[in-house]
């Protein structure tokens, strides 16, 4: 026995796809041209009103950061850097967005999957387009305070540079969400690319030399080029090779958006419900693990490391193992406290980027302390471990993140005393940096050992008694750690000029954090 | 004549994990083969292969002749094929009714008479009475109900069921059963997975079984079913 299908033209599906929207329109009708029109009225008064009363203090604030020479010096790297940025939103979720009911019944019908995608995907190119607007809007602001003020001419292509930077940007991140091979080139280019835009402004702050060359290394420096100091033709050169840039990325989005395999698709809508269900319960930490689903790659499975002789050593080995499976996630938290300890070393006489500079090393101390994480969060995988206390437990998964951390911050701050960077009391400081570097690791511990979801007193306190409607105590809540450790581990650095107070402090708080992280 | 499935050396791995392996099954029309085996031995991953909702590691299949992986040809595909999902995904704003209205647009079930086939099935399938109600309104098992109702508006060559007596009452397993059998006898393939064996009495011809995503025992349904009662699984 058989069964003859017939094939159907292509026009009968576009019909269908026709038909299916008038249909969709009857059950959620469009706002009316009323309706929109007052939205616009409302949006255009509340602007002007905000606009007017924010536009004085914002026009100062940012004229004082924002200048051609810092857009030529900076803008390249930030604007390459916000390219990464929307890369990685095409891994996790992307432009094209279907919910798990529209891959059953929509991507699972006979519908031409171009006309489905297509839309969505022109709506997210002109909101990518109206984003890079606003941030040029910004970025003018900044130009023209102080009195300085901006040609329109200048102003226009900048506007026009960055909103086809956010097309280009929307473009790209459509091929990584569309296709596993992008998806991975995206990923593998996270760090050089991060490296490549630390390069471009260390190049761009040496000399006019290096600003040409930021300026000219893509698309990145073109979009920035006509408020950046460059000539007029200079700008209108760069301007036309980032519109044909944009145009033959946006034409290869469009005619490629029916090709994403549903199974692409289908993973980013389970894990944005998922991640909605979450965050609809303040647990952020599950919504975080729901989209990184998405983008998972498998670990290195080859990674065997002798079994320890005592029980005691079992978790930093487990977590020695994790590390080896996971190489990246070691070198991005090294990478991240060496990078920190380099900017508090540097910077030692500022307590502001000393401030900075630990929460850096909080955020490496963060990344590197996941298997502790997963031990609070995914019992079920980790329950064997649980049968010694919990406090124990904690404890013990903070070795490797200390060894790992303190080891780079070490290492940074060898490289700085080689290259003779260390400010006055260097070695003491250098010294006081790295003692610290534990104490950051048990703060990320504490602030784990929280577990993601907030808890319902806090939320019950945040809707009856903050005035804000809760935001600023939630606020407070997922802060406190990451404000405890900046605190905790600048003291020390700005105390170098007395080496006895600050090794005190640093021992004392050390001690505080064991007992605390320790207890069960 | 073009069987409505047909699969040659169907795999599907997660990194290291194989999910399945190998997996070579024909369907003709008029046809009910049974996938069966335990959880994690890959039944979900073949059907959700099959329908195109998994990209393959290895093999191909063919629903009607047409590859379910490859636009635009995959279109003709999704109209052959009519899957019920391992659970029910409906729209949370579509009414019961309106879910079946979308299924029939997309699907171009056509004519003047669709209201009333719309009603005849919701009748059937004893859904006439919460035919307005939303999905959060619903039980479990009637969603489950909505989710067959969606399969079944529309003709198909194949029918792909994934589990599909989880959360119905046994009236309600008893109707599906009959309504299968309906289908049968009109000439729709049917593939479906299920633990319950005795669901397929009566309706599979043919069962495959699988373990730890490769095919372990195949043939009639009746060889199988026996086969594997000496596997810790006991009837029903």
């Amino acid at each position: 026995m058989g069964v003859a299908v017939a094939a159907r033209p292509a026009a009968a599906a576009e019909q269908r796809l026709a038909r299916v929207r008038a249909w969709w329109r009857v059950r959620n009708p469009p706002r009316t041209l009323l309706q929109r029109l007052d939205l616009l009225y409302t949006g255009a008064l509340v602007s002007a009103i905000f606009g007017a009363l924010a536009y004085g203090t914002a026009s100062s604030a940012l004229a004082q950061v924002v200048t051609p020479h810092w857009l030529a010096a900076t803008g390249p790297a930030l604007a390459l850097l916000a390219l990464l940025l929307t890369s990685h939103w095409g891994v996790y979720q992307g432009p094209v967005v279907f919910s798990v009911a529209d891959v059953a019944h929509l991507l699972g019908a006979p519908l031409p999957r171009r006309g489905l995608a297509a839309r969505r995907l022109m709506l997210a190119l002109a909101g990518g387009a109206a984003a890079g607007a606003i941030a040029a809007g910004v970025v003018i602001v900044g130009l023209a305070g102080g009195g300085r003020g901006i040609a329109a001419a200048d102003a226009a292509g900048l506007a026009l540079g960055l909103a086809e930077l956010g097309i280009l940007g929307v473009a790209f991140a459509w091929a990584v969400e569309s296709s596993d091979r992008w998806e991975r080139a995206a990923q593998r280019a996270t760090w050089p690319t991060i490296l490549a835009a630390a390069g471009l402004a260390a190049a761009a702050r040496a000399g006019t030399a290096g600003r040409e060359i930021a300026l000219w290394s893509g698309p990145w420096g073109w979009g920035v080029q006509p408020a950046a100091g460059a000539g007029d033709l200079q700008s209108l050169a760069a301007l036309l090779l980032l519109t044909l840039a944009t145009a033959v990325a946006a034409r290869a989005a469009v005619r490629g958006c029916g090709h994403a395999p549903a199974e692409r698709h289908l993973r980013r809508a389970e894990a944005r419900a998922s991640a909605v269900v979450a965050l609809a319960s303040y647990d952020a930490r599950r919504a975080r693990r729901a989209l990184e689903t998405v983008g998972a790659r498998d670990g290195r499975h080859g990674a065997r490391l002798r079994r320890p002789r005592t029980p005691a050593l079992a978790i930093p080995w487990r977590d020695t193992v994790a590390a080896l499976r996971t190489p990246g996630r070691i070198v991005e938290g090294a990478a991240l406290a060496g990078a920190g300890t380099v900017l508090a070393l540097l910077e030692a006489d500022r307590p502001v980027a000393v401030l900075v500079a630990v929460l850096v090393v909080y955020l490496g101390a963060a990344r590197t302390i996941w298997p502790l994480r997963a031990e609070l969060d995914l019992p079920a995988r980790a329950r064997v471990l649980l049968l010694p206390r919990l406090g124990q437990v904690l404890l013990a998964h903070a070795a490797v993140p200390v060894v790992v951390t303190t080891s780079a911050a070490a290492l940074a701050a060898a490289g700085c005393a080689a290259a003779g960077a260390l400010p006055t009391h260097g070695a003491a400081a250098a010294l006081l940096a790295v003692a610290g570097t534990p104490m950051l690791c048990l703060c990320a511990g504490m602030s784990a050992r929280r577990e993601g979801r907030l808890p319902p007193s806090l939320l019950a306190l945040a809707a009856g008694a903050d005035p804000s409607g809760g935001g600023s105590l939630m606020s407070a809540w997922l802060a406190f750690w990451p404000a405890v450790a900046a605190t905790l581990g600048a003291v020390p650095i700005l105390l170098a000029a007395a080496p006895v107070v600050a090794v005190a402090w640093t021992l004392m708080a050390t001690a505080v954090l064991v007992a605390l992280l320790a207890r069960d | 004549m073009t069987p409505a499935l047909q699969t040659s050396e169907l795999s599907r791995s997660y990194g290291r994990l194989v999910a399945l392996e190998s997996l070579s099954v024909t369907v003709a029309a008029g046809e009910c083969v049974a996938l069966i085996g335990a959880n994690g031995s890959g039944k979900s991953t073949a059907v959700r292969a099959i329908a195109g909702l998994l990209e393959l590691s290895g093999g191909w299949v063919r629903v009607g002749g047409y590859d379910p992986h490859r636009e635009p040809e995959a279109e003709d595909a999704r109209a052959a094929l009519s899957l019920v999902p391992d659970a029910p995904v409906l729209y949370d704003d579509l009414t019961v009714r309106h879910h079946l209205q979308l299924v029939a647009l997309s699907h171009d079930v056509a004519g003047d008479d669709v209201e009333a086939r719309i009603d005849a099935l919701l009748a059937r399938l004893g859904l006439t009475a919460r035919a307005d109600f939303l999905p959060r309104e619903l039980s479990r098992g009637t969603r489950q109900k909505t989710q067959l109702a969606c399969a079944l508006i529309r003709p198909a060559a194949l029918l792909v069921l994934d589990e599909p007596v989880v959360g119905l009452d046994p009236p309600s397993q008893a109707l599906l059963h009959e309504l299968l059998i309906e289908r049968k006898r009109a000439g729709t393939a049917v593939l479906l997975t299920t633990h319950q064996l005795t669901f397929g009495d009566g309706l599979a011809d043919r069962a495959v079984r699988l373990e730890e995503g490769v095919v372990v025992d195949e043939g009639p349904w009746a060889e199988v079913r026996e086969g594997v009662k000496g596997h810790g699984w006991a009837s029903p």
